[in-house]
């Protein structure tokens, strides 16, 4: 599953290179024949700006456009449309090589004004996006030619966190960067064809695309499905090829079917999320107990079929902070629980004064949901189920208008202060639980972390410390990973490439 | 004739602006609005008051709904708050999926429904009658979903021949398609309207053969298969037409349990999806939709009526 | 009132009589009595045990059991109680509302029947699960909220027949000289129309008992009906759906017991209205029914 890409580099000169993966090629990718890719995808596109990295979008993005630099699936940094990247020694700035011969859609070469108009898009709080929570690390920039830029942070950065915001910038083209939410403005391996709203999207081959022999097929359609089984039983009858961004449920089905699936490294995690300013759970012994209150086995063989990973802490297995030993300490254990509940000195009364707020229109929710009752009821505690569906749940957890519920959080796989750009981990402006954060030991764990740009000791110790706080603190109970952006591929497909963000990259599948 | 169904359409204007007011403040009372569904929940308090303000949701009920009263009457139904695509082009997407289901299930329905009626009329209480009957009333009962299930499993997980979720495959570009797509929800719905038109069909059958002017006729000497062709048939289309028309009228925006079941794209689906987000204009274009359907169906009906029975006069 | 309580039993006798309507009313006791007596039955819808989740039916669990482990057949006993509660209480909120509206409509037939039988236009030109949906979109997920929304959706069907009932009684011998004795109007629609209207009634409840059985099922099929755990039939068939490769027998069982249920009601139903217009035959020479 390495990038066919990486051949035509030379290996010779970034700052932080990883290994070598080009040896590692699949022999059978070589011999992949083109033609016309019919991908079912499960949601329509929202707009075609690369700095909006909802997953409605995760289809186009690295079809139309390409990153500064991309990570292998494992993480290690490969360059992209930049060529090399220096970090200086007192990591408060980073110095870009751009590569040469890159020209947009529009037929703009590519060159250092892109990146510039880039980033001042990205730090704008109007324009910026899913981009701007990841500018705030960033001072200013500079362009010396038009092929070097710049970049200066605010303080000394950890170098993974500035990568991250490397691979998080995609160029867009500047004379079309007002427009991009309805014109793509990249330089990427497709352009756009056509789209039919709300049922398809069609793209044809980049003839000038700068990577040798890619894209692969000429003509690349994307038909979008409102369900789930629909686009399984598009795939059966061979009406696509590919189904992207299905469930858990289907893959394994389709697997056992013959179909081939790829999950790739940026999953997400399930968050039982408690609302600590609220009623019995302002007690932490008693948020704690639910540590030991996920039956994490269940709620991954039910929910997710199984395809995923339990996890205490919110970071994929991809995460620098992974720590696979909370696994075992933080495992299902209702002894241990109801020992924490005894601690917390609270009521019965009180113990059953809340309801779990569940997403009804997500099935897999209402499983899990079913689970945690279970577990509960099993010690004692009755609680009801408060279900809502679509616009009244989602309001509910804007609002923070719940004590407890299940929601996935996303960024697990990345730098670890970036969980905290999902709502229930953010440190300030934290929707559910308000100014002043009521957790101020895991609002300076987060900072001891975006802070540790010292050695590797220093970065452990920071992480550690973090992972401790979130246990300690209970405010979010992770249960498990699982899989978004799947790729189930009928047997004729080859040379799937994963995507560290589990974006679909179409520039290496080819016909078997 | 025109007169009266000016007065018909006229009389219609009422019920419409009551049911789509009615609706939109029930819809608007609910907890949670369209916003946080735009917006999605990580944003910031930033985001969330634009969005309200871009979309006019700071203002008062009446006032929205007036707005939207205002340009609908000029034929602007506005933006879906959540795709921002144009409410007329999403229902149009949907209402020919709508139709073509309603009247592949329409079709299924007379293929039943028509013979087994006449096989039980023909010797009320028989043992046939009987049977047909039985058939009917399962027809009736079985809930259309548990029946669309057990033809997925059937056709779909076992035998493998039929898709299990069905698309909106135009019937003029690939009939082909568009049967192995529409085959198992129109059964589905078809069975069900074909044991409520047996029932109705046999009902009036077996009323006409005993009424006066067959009596007549039979004692005057005509043919047997002239009577029934001629005169039985004749009047007991009347209950027919009205109960096919009014199946058409519920399908527009009622077929949405057998739509769930096989996924099917149509208009009451999209309703659903328009509470569940709280897009009050996608919300307001479906309702309208769907009663002006169904009203007009009942025009139709009751001018059929007229063609079919001239007895018939309209005051 | 005896009078009345004296006739619906003789209905039921004649029912029993039947053999369809008395295998119907055989069913619908045991589906009764199961629902009512399920606490003291050994069997908990609610237990789980994720590791038997899906299994097929086997001695232990006759139905098998559920992504979650827990007994189907279990929950399909509880979950008639979920469908009987909401038979009942819609049929009673209906008749409630409906009825008064349809005399009211009926008795005086001027601006008033207008005004009235608009309102219930209204209420007909929306499907009814459509209108069923939006207002537990209103209300929130709760059996009560199941029960009202099928009710109102009740309420045109029994408005119409009270009305065509006052309509058809209203010129009558007996009425005119109750009216002439200067009996108010809400003692002539209540204590002498209604009691003569009664037997269309009766049926009208069972009908629309099968039809809310059948509207709840298919509310909770479309994910908006009491909200889980609680068990609910057209929930099983729901969450069934998904596992059709998996565990098949999951949605077919739940079914067969929904669909004879409604057979039950219906059968009873029809075999009633049979009965009762024989009786109208018999007392007038010619159908009711029957066509102009």
């Amino acid at each position: 599953m390495t990038k066919l890409s990486r051949r035509q580099f030379g290996m010779a000169s970034f700052a932080l290179a990883g290994v070598s993966l080009a040896g590692a090629l699949p022999a059978a990718a070589q011999q992949l024949k083109g033609g016309r890719l019919r991908v079912a995808v499960l949601s329509e596109l929202a707009n075609y700006d690369p700095q909006q990295l909802s997953t409605v979008n995760f289809h186009v993005i690295k079809n139309l456009y390409d990153s500064l630099i991309e990570y292998t699936p494992e993480g290690k940094p490969e360059p992209s449309l930049a060529t090399e990247w220096t970090i200086a020694p007192d990591k408060t700035s980073v110095t870009l090589k751009l590569r040469s011969g890159v020209t947009f859609h529009s037929g703009t070469p590519f060159k250092a004004d892109s990146v510039l108009a880039t980033l001042q898009k990205g730090a704008d709080p109007k324009r910026g996006k899913n981009v701007f929570a990841t500018m705030s690390i960033v001072k200013d920039w500079s362009a010396p030619d038009d092929s070097t830029v710049t970049i200066n942070f605010k303080a000394p950065v950890p170098e993974r966190q500035m990568l991250d915001l490397l691979q998080f910038l995609i160029p867009i083209d500047p004379k079309g960067i007002d427009t991009v939410e309805t014109v793509p403005a990249g330089t990427g391996p497709y352009t756009l064809v056509n789209r039919a709203v709300g049922q398809s999207l069609t793209l044809k081959a980049n003839p000038k695309y700068w990577r040798e022999k890619q894209p692969v097929v000429q003509d690349l359609v994307f038909t979008v499905f409102s369900e789930d089984a629909s686009a399984s039983a598009a795939l059966e009858s061979g009406a696509v090829d590919i189904v992207y961004n299905g469930s858990s449920r289907s893959a394994v089905r389709l697997k056992n079917a013959g179909f081939q699936v790829f999950a790739g490294p940026g999953p997400l995690v399930q968050v039982f999320r408690i609302n600590s300013t609220r009623g019995p759970f302002r007690n932490k012994a008693f948020r704690q107990a639910f540590n030991h209150l996920m039956d994490r086995a269940s709620i991954l063989r039910v929910g997710y079929a199984g395809m995923g990973k339990v996890v205490a802490l919110p970071w994929a297995p991809a995460s620098p902070a992974y720590d696979e030993s909370y696994n075992a300490t933080y495992a299902y254990d209702l002894e241990k629980a109801k020992k924490l509940i005894a601690a917390s000195g609270l009521s019965a009364d009180e113990l059953k004064s809340w309801k779990l707020l569940v997403n009804g229109s997500d099935e897999p929710s209402v499983a899990i949901s079913q689970i945690v009752q279970g577990s509960l009821q099993k010690i004692g505690i009755p609680v009801e189920l408060d279900m809502r569906q679509g616009a009244e749940y989602v309001t509910a957890l804007l609002g923070g208008d719940f004590a407890a519920t299940f929601g996935a959080v996303g960024n697990v796989q990345k730098f670890p202060s970036r969980v905290a750009t999902n709502s229930i981990y953010r440190t300030s402006g934290n929707p559910v639980l308000k100014d002043p954060h009521p957790h101020p030991d895991y609002v300076a764990a987060i900072a001891r972390v975006d802070g540790a740009s010292g050695g590797a000791a220093e970065v452990k110790a920071a992480y550690d410390n973090l992972n401790k706080v979130m246990v300690e603190e209970a405010f979010g109970i992770p249960t498990n990973s699982y899989d978004v952006g799947l790729i189930v591929a009928s047997d004729k497909i080859g040379g799937v490439t994963l995507d560290i963000d589990n974006l679909f990259i179409a520039r290496t599948i080819g016909f078997k | 004739m025109t007169g009266y169904v000016l007065r018909r359409l006229f009389q219609m204007l009422p019920v419409l602006l009551i049911a789509s007011f009615a609706i939109f403040a029930m819809i608007y009372a609910v907890p949670g609005g369209p916003v946080a569904v735009i917006v999605g929940e990580n944003a910031g308090p930033e985001e969330i008051a634009a969005a309200i303000q871009r979309y006019g949701l700071d203002r008062p009920m009446v006032v929205q709904y007036a707005d939207w009263l205002g340009r609908a009457l000029t034929g602007d139904f506005g933006l879906s708050l959540h795709s921002r695509q144009p409410v007329l082009q999403l229902i149009g997407e949907r209402l020919p999926a709508t139709l073509q289901l309603a009247l592949a299930a329409i079709f299924v329905a007379l293929v039943i429904g028509i013979p087994v009626a006449i096989a039980s009329a023909v010797k009320p209480n028989s043992w046939l009658d009987r049977l047909l009957s039985g058939w009917s009333a399962l027809a009736l009962g079985v809930p259309t979903f548990w029946l669309g299930i057990l033809l997925i499993l059937l056709f779909a997980v076992e035998l493998r021949w039929l898709p299990s979720a069905s698309r909106h495959v135009p019937f003029w570009e690939s009939p082909v398609d568009a049967l192995r797509s529409l085959a198992l929800p129109a059964i589905t719905l078809g069975t069900y309207v074909s044991g409520i038109l047996a029932r109705f069909l046999r009902a009036s059958l077996i009323g006409e053969a005993r009424a006066d002017y067959v009596r007549t006729a039979r004692a005057k000497g005509v043919p047997e298969n002239r009577i029934v062709g001629l005169h039985i048939m004749r009047n007991a289309l009347l209950p027919f037409v009205t109960i096919v028309g009014l199946m058409m009228a519920n399908f527009i925006g009622g077929a949405v349990v057998t739509e769930a079941v096989f996924t099917y794209p149509g208009l009451g689906r999209l309703l659903i999806q328009a509470i569940s987000t709280r897009d009050y204009p996608l919300l307001q274009g479906c309702i309208l939709v769907i009663l002006v359907a169904y009203m007009l169906i009942n025009l139709t009906v009751d001018m059929l009526y007229a063609w079919i029975d001239p007895r018939i006069e309209y005051r | 009132m005896t009078g009345t309580l004296a006739r619906l039993k003789g209905l039921l006798r004649r029912l029993l009589a039947r053999r369809g309507a008395a295998l119907g009313l055989g069913f619908l006791a045991l589906v009764a009595l199961a629902a009512g007596f399920a606490t003291v039955l050994p069997f908990d819808p609610l237990s789980q045990s994720v590791a038997a989740s899906l299994l097929p039916p086997s001695a232990e669990n006759w139905f098998g059991t559920d992504e979650l482990g827990r007994g189907i057949l279990a929950r399909v006993i509880y979950g008639a109680r979920t469908s009987l509660v909401t038979a009942v209480g819609a049929v009673v909120i209906a008749a409630l509302v409906g009825v008064p509206i349809g005399l009211a409509a009926g008795f005086y037939g001027d601006w008033r029947d207008s005004l009235l039988m608009r309102c219930i236009d209204v209420l007909l030109a929306l499907p009814n699960i459509l209108f069923a949906m939006a207002l537990i979109a209103v209300l929130g997920r709760s059996q009560g909220a199941a029960l009202i929304a099928v009710g109102i959706a009740g309420i045109p069907g029994f408005a119409r027949i009270a009305r065509a009932q006052v309509m058809a009684l209203r010129q009558l011998d007996f009425v005119t000289a109750v009216r002439g004795f200067g009996g108010s109007p809400g003692y002539i629609m209540f204590r002498t129309i209604l009691p003569n209207a009664l037997s269309p009634l009766v049926v009208q409840a069972i009908v629309l008992a099968s039809i809310a059985i059948l509207l709840e099922a298919a509310l909770a099929f479309l994910g908006v009906g009491v909200p889980p755990p609680t068990p609910s039939w057209g929930e099983m068939l729901r969450t069934g759906k998904s596992y059709l490769y998996e565990a098949p027998t999951y949605a077919v069982l739940p079914g067969i017991v929904l669909t004879l249920t409604i057979l039950s009601l219906d059968t009873i139903g029809r075999t009633l209205t049979a009965i009762l217009d024989r009786d109208e035959t018999d007392a007038s020479g010619e159908t009711i029914g029957g066509r102009r």
